[in-house]
């Protein structure tokens, strides 16, 4: 099943090589917690972690960035962002939603220049699950711990070596390029650690105390029931809890909404991107002084919708990869499984208003 | 701590029924292990839900200003809701100071003080336990077992798995209540207090610039830490107004080292050093190193404990003749 | 903000000064020809108690290498009772700001009347030279994420 496997006795050589060629990033530890950063040197990379804190979006989609300068009397020549990276040992879920933020970022209409061209100079080397946490559901969303979407290689951690897997022609060439460090796996095949990944995930809510009911999550028809219960009380018990704080979307591999700022420089201006929340009580304020969602159960709604259903709608899949980063960060712990069992228990009648 | 719930749900139930609240605010047993989750409880056979135990971390009072919002206009006001909470120490502080600040009605709230002795923190038991998840604990006689998802059992003192606020909080019982559930505790010592402000003290300024700037540079201005403060209550915060623009949204240092800055001193002789900034941080942001010296300031300068009664004035809301010069540059 | 060169760094200094007082204190240091270093910007208001932290740790980020907030004596306010509300506000602030790694040189706090030229003249010097000696502002000089 897989191409090639590499023992991890080697691994220290292949990121040195790696890079020599490329800025590698990968998960590291850093004060407590779990990052995404620059590797320098092997000791650095961590791939016995469970999941990063912040995810792979804060790669290709910075928290903040500039996207023009003006000095007063010429724009700012400014390069797109091309330096030629590898991103290695990322997890599945992280992949698939850089595979979702294509949906949005690069289509035929609107190409996002930074984000394109990050896209196309990275090289994403993924590292599949054999450990989901109790909080991952990424099975329920159309995901897998080893799922391939949005991955140029995926590996599997099969004890003392690690099973590479080519998934598009960029990983084609990144596995023949450091070849060396590679040997053809023959018959290895992490098909073992995925199934016991998987089986652990539908047991998970047996292993603690049910969070719902016992069973898997069932999304199922979720969005043609979200359809029906837009104005529907719901929304007002669901959100009671939520302090609309924003860490769910800022770590959310899936969340892309973004803010435009002008901010003065010595001279001149700079236009910056920042990650925005449709959580935060100024998302949807106008220049007016009108804000058509300045209740907290509207803006709940509206996040669930925009994964649930108007994604869904737009793009034939969720806005979710089910990595439960939001689960985990939540501090009044809202979970968005329970949240979605309420829904899918909801009675479906449209109210009329 | 089962009579302790069991008391806790007939009153909030007794409550409802008998219309002396609208709503009550308290805990339910969250969804993953070593958590407990706020709840709304409207109607009173709902009560049933509420729970009582060593992970009911949140500081509720958070949520009351949003019940007493003056309406926008004369016309759509309504009269405003009776309100119960569940409270220990910390939130039973903020409350006080809440209502100090006239951010809620005295009158339409009911205060239910709960026994604490410190709340668990399960993040801090992850650090401790390691990679393989928690999921249980059991709590007898002041130590935990806690089960891996390996099967593997570790067991801790309580006080090793306290939350941080919790290790140093002297005042776990509510100062304001109208109704007791339990033994409310007496003791005015601290559980497990350590000396990393004191440590912190000790550096010379150069190096506390560079743990504080180091610290804050993981911060990604996600506002979670002034989400979960009860104090920050202002329909718009200083860091969000673009006129005059205190701080920059370019995520550059800066910006976020004067945001903290601002949020944090907009606490000072308010904070009641609950935690609940800490352990909203969705970067695990150190931040009661820096917040906590208000609350010792605070003690020192003008002898004041945010939240302890409802008589005294927060000492920035008040001045007298008599107050120090200490600080003022006198040229020779 | 960067500072190019060391050796040619000069301590750029922002003073909030009461109207009644504080300033009327420089303006009559100016008339009298007292010599003191220039490199103060003032920046009038009507009270110290006009002063929030904010405008402190504005001026900090903007790039001040130091900020000097002056008023009325206490109990001489214009307006009764301004600079002690500000007063308590003040001595916090220092304390917080020191606290976190900003030398205490770097944010002064003083009482100066509009009587006090000499005083006010000796005041800036004092100032100057505690924030040249410290070195260029922590917040002006951390470097961008």
């Amino acid at each position: 099943m897989a191409d090639s496997k590499i023992a991890k006795n080697k691994i220290p050589e292949l990121i040195k090589a790696v890079s020599a060629d490329y800025t590698l990033y990968g998960p590291k530890a850093e004060a407590g917690i779990v990052a995404l950063g620059r590797i320098h040197s092997a000791e650095e990379l961590m791939l016995d972690y469970r999941n990063s804190t912040i995810s792979a979006k804060e790669l290709f989609l910075p928290r903040a960035e500039v996207v023009y300068e003006f000095d007063g009397q010429k724009f700012v020549d400014d390069k797109l962002p091309d330096e030629k990276r590898v991103i290695f040992g990322i997890r599945p879920c992280d992949c698939r939603a850089l595979a979702l933020l294509d949906r949005n970022f690069d289509t035929d209409e609107v190409k996002d220049p930074f984000y394109v061209t990050r896209r196309q100079n990275t090289i994403v080397v993924a590292l599949g699950c054999n450990q989901p946490l109790s909080s991952c559901f990424c099975t329920a969303v159309g995901g897998g711990p080893f799922g391939q979407e949005g991955a140029d290689v995926l590996m599997g951690d099969v004890g003392d070596s690690l099973l590479a897997k080519a998934i598009t022609s960029k990983g084609k060439d990144f596995l023949a390029r450091y070849g060396k460090f590679f040997s053809t796996a023959g018959s290895g095949s992490w098909d073992k650690q995925a199934k016991e990944a998987r089986d652990k995930m539908s047991a998970a809510p047996t292993l603690i105390k049910p969070a719902f009911g016992g069973s898997e999550l069932n999304i199922e028809n979720l969005k043609s029931h979200l359809d029906n219960l837009f104005e529907d009380e719901i929304w007002e018990t669901i959100s009671c809890k939520c302090l609309g704080c924003g860490a769910c979307s800022y770590l959310c591999p899936v969340c892309y909404c973004f803010d435009l700022v002008d901010e003065k420089t010595a001279s001149g201006i700079k236009k910056i991107r920042t990650w925005d929340c449709c959580m935060f009580s100024m998302f949807t304020h106008h220049a007016s002084g009108h804000n058509p969602r300045s209740a907290n159960f509207a803006r709940l709604r509206q996040k669930i919708m925009h994964k649930f259903n108007y994604y869904t709608e737009r793009y034939g899949v969720n806005g979710c990869v089910g990595c439960g980063r939001c689960i985990r960060s939540c501090p009044v712990n809202l979970d968005i499984r329970q949240v979605l069992e309420k829904i899918a228990a909801a009675p479906s009648a449209t109210k009329e208003k | 701590m089962t009579a302790v719930e069991e008391e806790i749900r007939k009153t909030t139930a007794d409550l409802l029924a008998e219309g002396k609240a609208d709503i009550v605010i308290g805990f339910a047993a969250g969804s993953l292990p070593m958590r407990a989750t706020p709840c709304f409880i409207t109607e009173p056979e709902a009560a049933q839900q509420l729970v009582w135990n060593s992970y009911c971390l949140n500081n509720l009072a958070v949520y009351l200003p949003g019940y007493f919002v003056p309406a926008p206009s004369l016309k759509e006001e309504k009269p405003a809701p009776k309100v119960a909470i569940v409270v220990k120490g910390c939130d039973g502080r903020s409350v006080v100071g809440l209502i100090k600040e006239r951010q809620i009605l005295r009158e339409n709230l009911i205060i239910i003080a709960a026994p604490c002795e410190g709340m668990l923190d399960v993040d801090i038991t992850q650090e401790l336990v390691g990679t393989n998840e928690i999921v249980c604990a059991q709590e007898k006689n002041g130590e935990v077992t806690i089960t891996d998802e390996m099967g593997k059992k570790t067991k801790f003192s309580r006080k090793e798995l306290l939350a941080e606020s919790c290790r140093f909080c002297k005042h776990r019982a509510a100062p304001v209540y109208d109704i007791a559930v339990g033994e409310l505790p007496q003791s005015k010592d601290a559980l497990a207090p350590d000396n990393r402000f004191e440590e912190f003290l000790k550096k010379s300024s150069a190096e506390r610039w560079e743990q504080f700037s180091r610290e804050i540079s993981k911060c990604v201005l996600c506002n979670a830490c002034r989400s979960a403060c009860p104090n920050c209550y202002c329909k718009v915060c200083f860091a969000d107004q673009t006129r005059p623009n205190w701080t920059g949204s370019g995520g550059e240092l800066r910006d976020v080292i004067s945001y903290h800055l601002g949020r944090m001193f907009h606490q000072a002789g308010r904070c009641v050093d609950c935690g609940a900034c800490v352990r909203a941080c969705s970067m695990g942001v150190d931040l009661r190193t820096f917040t906590y010296k208000l609350v010792e300031d605070a003690g020192e300068l003008f002898d004041y404990t945010a939240g302890l009664d409802l008589e005294h004035v927060p000492p920035l809301m008040d001045f007298n003749a008599s107050d120090s010069d200490s600080f003022i540059t006198e040229p020779e | 903000m960067t500072k190019e060169n060391e050796k040619d760094w000069n301590p750029r200094i922002v003073a909030f000064l009461c109207n009644w007082c504080s300033y009327a204190g420089a303006d009559l240091a100016g008339v009298s020809r007292m010599q003191y270093a220039s490199n103060i910007r003032i920046i009038r208001v009507p009270c110290s108690g006009r002063i929030s932290p904010l405008h402190i740790i504005s001026a900090l980020h903007r790039g001040a290498d130091g900020v000097l907030v002056s008023g009325c004596h206490p109990g001489d306010c214009h307006y009764i009772s301004g600079n002690l509300v500000a007063r308590r506000k003040f001595n916090m602030l220092k304390n917080f700001l020191e606290h976190v790694g900003i030398c205490p040189e770097r944010v002064q706090f003083s009482w100066v009347s509009a009587a006090e030229g000499a005083r006010f003249a000796a005041l800036v010097e004092k100032v100057v030279e505690g924030v040249r000696r410290i070195g260029p502002s922590e917040i002006g000089t951390v470097a961008v994420k």
